[in-house]
């Protein structure tokens, strides 16, 4: 018996009890959609934590406000901090009065809707000064970025990440134009290099002004929603971190180091903060894949064992015209791979789609890669076949008369 | 030893060359203790090529027992059965289901056709499992439907199908990979009388053409189409034809 036609009889069997074989293949979509899911969250987290420490370096150190022990993550976004702790002046004297750092970029961030001519979004409004660029390792593009000048003057002026230049301006040209950010007029003056998503958020769905035309004359704000530091090399960033501490609790009359009103930390630290999070999920996904896997693999098992019994007098008349042991095995092996197969097929496209939802809504890195796609297939035909197995057996261990007796 | 002789005196009689079928003391115990049954005590007999062999006999006396043992669709408890020269015993079930595909076409009273499925694509079923690709599958299985006045039904499921049409969708089944022997057990069992006597027409093109024919029957009309006629009672052979006339020539 060819394979092909193996196939077509197997699948004309499953195609004979749609729902029973939907239901049956119900575990096995579960198991191997969590597969997917967490191998696609896993090198998601991972990948991400390399680029982002490539991409800045080891060397980075962030101050928000809030409490050492409050709140997972987040520093990277920046805006989280509610407490009004930092100000422009404490940027100033980390600046000033710590010698292992290089560049410090105060930054205040907020959304606000933002209008040219009859185009609207909605986007981070990004208050920083001219050290920006450098700290994050994010540049200019076109145009030029805010310099001190323009912080000094509280100009208002604007610099475009890439995303917001296609949703306001379209195709047409930005520099020059003048946007309504909270309806107050800014004049674009540059547009960002392209960045793309960066694990939490899209950097190029930012706009960028002056820090103090962010703080007066659009949020009204004193205080700071992010110090970024860059220390002068990887080896003092302990030093960096500590001297940093100590000044800002003096600055901010603290004594006790457990009750600042800062947090400070590193690319690294918010990066393991990161994949904590993802480990945990992914040792939950790992667990329901595991679950439904082989509570999937009982019931093609089952469904199998009741194919078999059902079927009894085709297995014994298909022996009579001459079908060997290994016909019927094949026949049956192929039917329950098949079956978990299609699971599987439709597990990865769940586990996909729900991986995707969740760096949706998450902000949460993933990637496909064509490593799970094969450890899903992997799985899908390994249950198939352990699960199938034993049924099979049994079918083509039939004696022929016996089977054709079956009632 | 004395049976031995008389057979040998059918055989010169009959004026058939090969003997295809030698079952010797064939026994078939089904079950254990209490439920041990003995469907055949030790039967015995010859078919030689070309032959058209009624089995007779009340319910109960063993004739599907004895039918499936010479389809190898089961094995004796003891005796021996050779096929062609081959002693079935000696056969591994490789062996055993490739003689069930080429050599013997099995035909069941209950058809035994497969539900949901065509008939052309019941009748292709042995080729299923011949081993070699066969491209004119099609078109053979067309023919021998054809040949059993089915052409108007190749694509028709069995339960679409009259009891008459669903045999002769079975015996095409049989027929489809030419084999030497046609075993039918009770082929027209479920059938009424004339369309029992259309399947019959059927055996004896077949048996014309060169086929042996095993049928089993209760109908002493059905039985009247062979020239040979096995009488079953108990698991034993009550008389045989062949015999019988070996018989009347001893006696005359
Ligand atoms: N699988 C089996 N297990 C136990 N006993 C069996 C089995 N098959 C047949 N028998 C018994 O063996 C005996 C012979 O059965 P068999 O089917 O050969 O009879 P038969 O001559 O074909 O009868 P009928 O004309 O009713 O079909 C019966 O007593 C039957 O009960
Ligand atoms: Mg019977």
């Amino acid at each position: 018996m060819n394979l092909l036609e193996s196939l077509r009889t197997a699948y004309r069997g499953l195609i004979a009890n749609k729902l029973r074989s939907t239901l049956t293949m119900l575990g096995i979509i579960i198991g191997v959609g969590a597969v997917v899911a967490m191998i696609s969250i896993g090198t998601g987290a991972s990948d991400f934590a390399t680029s982002r420490i490539k991409e800045l370096g080891s060397n980075i150190l962030f101050i928000s406000p809030g409490s050492p022990g409050g709140q997972g993550f987040g520093g990277a976004r920046g805006a989280e901090g509610t407490q009004e702790s930092l100000d422009q002046k404490d940027a100033e004297a980390i600046k000033d009065g710590i010698s292992t750092i290089k560049k410090v970029s105060p930054e205040y961030t907020s959304g606000a809707q933002v209008i040219y001519k009859k185009q609207n979004t909605n986007t981070s409004i990004v208050g920083a000064t001219s050290t920006y660029e450098d700290v994050h390792n994010f540049h200019i593009g076109s145009g030029s970025f805010i310099d001190e000048s323009d912080q000094k003057t509280t100009k208002r002026v604007a610099v475009l990440g890439t995303n917001v230049v296609t949703d306001l301006f379209g195709k047409s040209n930005a520099i020059g134009q003048t946007i309504k950010i909270k309806s107050i007029p800014f004049k674009v003056i540059g547009v960002m290099e392209e960045k793309g998503q960066s694990g939490f958020q899209n950097l190029d769905n930012q706009i960028f002004i002056p820090l103090s035309a962010a703080q007066k004359r659009l949020f009204g704000a004193k205080h700071l929603s992010t110090i970024s530091i860059q220390a002068k090399n990887e080896e003092v960033m302990d030093q960096a971190s500590e001297d940093i501490e100590a000044l800002l609790l003096e600055r901010h009359e603290i004594e006790n180091a457990d009750e600042a009103d800062f947090r400070i930390r590193s690319q690294a630290e918010i990066l393991d903060t990161m994949s904590q999070v993802t480990g945990t999920l992914t040792i939950l996904l790992g667990g329901i894949a595991a679950i439904s896997l082989i509570v999937g693999g009982i019931g093609i098992m089952n469904i199998m064992l009741v194919s078999v019994t059902e079927r009894t007098r085709e297995i014994g008349l298909r022996k009579a015209v001459g079908a060997k042991k290994r016909d019927i095995l094949a026949q049956f092996l192929i039917e329950s791979v098949l079956l978990s197969l299609l699971g599987g097929a439709i597990g990865l496209g769940l586990g996909w789609g729900g991986s995707v939802l969740i760096s949706r809504i998450g902000g949460w890195p993933s990637i496909i890669s064509l490593n799970s796609v094969l450890l899903a297939f992997f799985f899908a035909v390994a249950i198939g076949v352990f699960f199938g197995v034993w049924p099979a057996r049994r079918a083509s261990n039939l004696n022929p008369i016996e089977a054709l007796r079956f009632e | 030893m004395v049976e031995a002789e008389a057979e040998e005196g059918a055989d010169h009689l009959a004026r058939h060359t090969n003997t295809v079928i030698e079952a010797k003391d064939l026994v078939k115990t089904y079950g254990t203790g209490d439920t041990k049954v003995d469907a055949l005590k030790g039967v015995s007999l010859n078919i030689k090529e070309g032959e058209f062999v009624a089995i007779m006999g009340p319910s109960g006396s063993g004739k599907s027992t004895l039918m499936h043992l010479l389809g190898c669709l089961d094995q004796s408890t003891s005796g021996t059965y050779k096929l062609d020269g081959s002693t079935i015993k000696d056969l591994n079930d490789n062996d055993l289901a490739r003689i069930r595909n080429e050599k013997i076409g099995f035909i069941f009273q209950q058809f035994n056709l497969l539900p949901r499925t065509s008939s052309l694509e019941n009748v292709m079923l042995p080729f299923t499992y011949t081993g070699h690709a066969n491209k004119n599958a099609r078109k053979q299985a067309e023919e021998t439907l054809r040949s059993v006045g089915l052409g108007k039904h190749f694509y028709k499921r069995p339960s679409e199908l009259s009891g008459g049409e669903q045999q002769r969708v079975a015996i095409s089944r049989a027929m489809i990979n030419n084999p030497s022997i046609i075993l039918a057990d009770e082929p027209t069992g479920a059938l009424d009388t004339k369309t029992g006597i259309e399947v019959l027409n059927i055996f004896q093109k077949l048996n014309k053409e060169g086929k042996t024919i095993i049928l089993i029957t209760h109908e002493r009309d059905i039985a009247a189409f062979a020239k040979r006629r096995i009488h079953l009672r108990d698991g034993l052979v009550e008389s045989d034809s062949a015999k019988k006339k070996k018989e009347i020539i001893e006696s005359t």
